[in-house]
């Protein structure tokens, strides 16, 4: 159940690349209605690598990795949704 | 005081074994919902007043809310680093992982407290309109969630200390408070998008 | 023979009577799902208080004489805390404290909009506004006398290394959780209207449902605490 230094570096590097992409995009290139759906998918993406690797919830129960999956669907549909409903 | 415990009871009295699913999940699910809410009370009161909320947002600096996002990401990372010394038994290695992460992650502080600043400066404080009462609200809760992360890591540094070995409760104390720090990486990894990028350019 | 646990359960039923209280008395009869908006001009709410003035004033004087169980209810949760205390008594303390200083936030705020129900027909509007605002205030920004409360009790019942906790983790985590959420609460002063004003979202209808959940959930876990107790009490040896 151990973290793993390997893991915890890609993962890291994950985070790093995703972030300034998205960023990248968001800023300078994409039109802010289709940027914003892709921004919100990478950090729902981010936040599972989060809470799967560094949180270790993939070694948690299954009811709270769904859970919190359930959370992060939410949260970004959420985010994404009233974003193009205003 | 006497604990007053039943026989079959005594022979507990040990630490906690640390299971993979540590108690603290559940303040997390608690605190994690309680965004949710923070998160759809935002964007719904965004609707009907997208132009001023996307116009307000473009005058937050999004370049600070991105060097704030790879702060906590590198500060999760070196933390996360630090409770897997820890579980390999190392509490010196994991101390040392830990500080790393303190030093990094106070660097989130000092960005939030110059970004606060300038806004204000500005003229730009909780009671201009809407979209800034959130901002000023939602990461300030969430720089009291970090606040309370870095005196958390202090308590885990000194728990590296105390113990001479990796124990199962200082294990549990280690894995629990890793677990709170990554979560309020994971909480900013929402709110800069929201806050910062919805409005675009 | 000692029963250490005399008195306890009793105790213990302030909670379920207060929460009751709470939820007919000062809630529905209270007109307070949700209070008065803090937006409202002094004439349309001296006008809507005055309405409601009688229903208003039966309802809080319920909750001024409920108030005193939440102190009750904290010495039987105390009790509970006092077994699993190893080190000294220190948590069991603060939460006891909390919880008695928490029952004058039940009391004196409901006396301050009793009194607005008194002359509620002939007093200026501005007046019974301020009032009515006076009671707000005091009943939501005083909270971390109650935050003090819950965290001490959760952070004791985290200390529990029993096999099966006395009080489930996720309970004291519960409870840690609703003490620290009530910061919230530092917002309401500043907002007449929204998600973080008196009736608003946030600060209304979240902050008071966790609130009402927190007493129902730790009640429940109080009485089979004391069940338990009692039960291990008996089974030990006792001295000759």
């Amino acid at each position: 159940m151990a973290l793993q230094n390997k893991q915890i570096t890609n993962v890291w590097l994950a985070l790093i690349v995703a972030t300034l992409g998205s960023f990248v995009v968001a800023e300078y290139l994409a039109q802010p209605r289709w940027g914003v759906a892709a921004i919100m998918i990478v950090a729902a993406f981010k936040v599972r690598l989060i809470l799967r690797h560094f949180m270790e919830l993939k070694h948690a129960s299954t009811e709270l990795r769904v859970l919190f999956d359930a959370w992060i669907l939410v949260c970004a549909g959420m985010i994404s949704g009233f974003y193009y409903v205003a | 005081m006497s604990p007053g415990r039943s026989p079959s009871d005594l022979a507990v009295d040990r630490a906690v074994p640390v299971s993979a699913t540590p108690s603290i999940w559940a303040f997390i699910a608690a605190d994690c919902f309680s965004f949710a809410i923070f998160f759809a009370v935002f964007m719904s009161e965004r609707l009907g007043k997208a132009s001023l909320f996307d116009e307000s947002a473009r005058r937050l600096d999004a370049r600070l809310g991105l060097l704030n996002t790879l702060i906590l990401i590198c500060s999760s990372g070196l933390v996360a680093a630090g409770v897997a010394a820890a579980q390999k038994g190392d509490l010196s290695e994991a101390r040392r992982w830990l500080w790393r992460g303190v030093i990094v992650g106070g660097g989130f502080g000092v960005v939030k407290i110059v970004e606060y600043s300038s806004k204000v400066l500005h003229g730009l404080t909780p009671l201009t309109n809407d979209f800034f009462m959130f901002y000023y609200a939602l990461t300030g809760v969430h720089f009291l969630h970090y606040l309370i992360g870095l005196a958390v890591l202090f308590v885990l540094i000194r728990k590296t200390r105390s113990a001479t070995i990796a124990d199962s409760n200082t294990l549990l104390w280690i894995n629990s408070g890793g677990i709170y720090w990554h979560m309020v990486d994971l909480l900013w990894v929402f709110l800069f998008p929201m806050l910062y990028l919805l409005g675009g350019r | 023979m000692v029963n250490p646990y005399r008195y306890v359960r009793t105790c213990a039923w302030s909670g379920p009577i207060l929460l009751f209280i709470a939820l007919v008395f000062w809630a529905v009869i209270g007109h307070n799902i949700p209070p008065f908006s803090a937006d409202l001009d002094a004439e349309t709410f001296a006008a809507q208080f005055r309405e409601h003035a009688l229903s208003i004033r039966i309802g809080m004087i319920a909750t001024m004489v409920g108030g005193v169980l939440y102190m009750t209810w904290g010495v039987a949760i105390s009790k509970i805390m006092q077994a699993l205390e190893r080190d000294n008594d220190v948590l069991s303390t603060l939460q006891r404290w909390g919880a008695g200083l928490t029952a004058l936030i039940f009391v004196i705020p409901c006396g301050i909009w009793t009194t607005a129900t008194f002359r509620a027909q002939t007093m200026n509007p501005e007046m019974l506004q301020m009032l009515y605002d006076l009671g707000w205030v005091i009943f939501d920004v005083s909270f971390s006398l109650t935050t003090v409360q819950m965290v001490a009790l959760g952070v004791c019942f985290l200390g529990d290394t029993r096999s099966k906790p006395l009080f489930p983790k996720w309970v004291a985590w519960f409870s840690i959780w609703v003490g620290l959420m009530f910061f919230l609460e530092t917002l309401m002063p500043f907002f007449k209207s929204g998600p973080f004003s008196r009736s608003g979202t946030l600060n209304y209808w979240i902050e008071f449902s966790i609130f009402f959940w927190f007493m129902g959930i730790v009640s429940y876990y109080t009485f089979t605490s004391i069940t338990r107790l009692e039960q291990e009490h008996v089974a030990r040896p006792q001295p000759v």
